[in-house]
């Protein structure tokens, strides 16, 4: 080991060394941001549609709900949207002493 | 796009380019700077796949926070220091996982007399490497191979000059007793 008895022929030896990727590195960077921008637009548009549907749905179902509730009880009050128009409190207690 | 004109274009007018979109451009910053991040993250990891895959993260990472850069540091320091802390925690990760040691030689051919010719100098290079610290590691990859000043090796790894100059120094000295060891040149 005469050749590399001092600092500086480690430091040459380091200087050397010029290690490369493979071909095409700068293509493989490219595809990858093109592929996750691709993927990201894909999922911002799912959720967009997924959220606009339930959205429409549920705007669908409060709108039957208050319909059906009118059409029952002639009424939109909280008693009637909660279904207690009629309810009495003693009822139950009633009911079970009957039994 | 003139290609001829993105080849001269300074970085900071290809950054503009790529933030409008111009992936031309941004691939022309990718092609200038693909050689620095190899030299890197291959010196520092020695495994030429995963190297890859660190370099592939370095440029996407600063793809998506490109806008922030505003130029304060030179594009290459920048680069340089998305690598090497990219580098470091796959270091830490690999020590940490219970199927692989921290110095795992197997990765490596050890290069030996009889077979000279084949005793590549990244061969070599790699193997005494990865004997070192990743702390000595990073310095000596960043200063020596790659060539970076001393102010710029303290710059991307933020230490003090004096801690860079001292660590290249036990880390210059213990690579010389590994490829002392080796005795192959």
């Amino acid at each position: 080991m005469n050749k590399l008895n001092n600092k500086e022929k480690v430091i040459e030896l380091l200087s050397r060394h010029n290690p490369s990727f493979n071909d095409g590195f700068t293509d493989r960077v490219i595809d990858r941001i093109n592929s996750e921008s691709s993927y990201i637009e894909n999922t911002d548009t799912d959720f967009y549609s997924i959220f606009r549907w339930i959205a429409i749905s549920g705007v669908a179902a409060i709108i039957l709900l208050l319909f059906t509730v009118y059409l029952t009880d002639g009424t939109f009050s909280s008693d009637a949207i909660y279904g207690i128009l009629n309810y009495s409190p003693d009822e139950p207690l009633l009911a079970s002493l009957d039994y | 796009m003139d290609l001829k004109y993105l080849k001269s274009t300074d970085d900071l007018k290809l950054i503009e380019k790529s933030l409008a979109g111009d992936m031309v451009a941004f691939s022309y910053i990718v092609r200038r700077y693909e050689a620095m991040i190899a030299k890197i993250t291959i010196s520092m990891i020695g495994n030429k796949d995963d190297a890859d895959d660190i370099g592939q993260e370095t440029f996407i990472r600063f793809y998506r926070s490109m806008d922030k850069f505003k130029g304060e540091s030179q594009l290459g320091t920048y680069l340089a220091r998305t690598a090497i802390n990219l580098t470091l925690n796959h270091i830490k990760k690999r020590s940490k996982s219970w199927l692989t040691t921290t110095n795992n030689y197997d990765d490596y051919e050890l290069p030996s007399k009889e077979n000279e010719e084949s005793n590549d100098i990244t061969n070599i290079i790699n193997y005494s490497l990865k004997a070192l610290e990743p702390k000595f590691r990073s310095v000596v990859v960043l200063r020596h191979i790659q060539g970076f000043s001393t102010k710029e090796t303290a710059d991307i790894l933020r230490l003090p000059q004096g801690t860079v100059l001292s660590r290249l120094s036990r880390g210059q000295e213990k690579l010389k007793e590994i490829i002392t060891k080796l005795d192959v040149l």
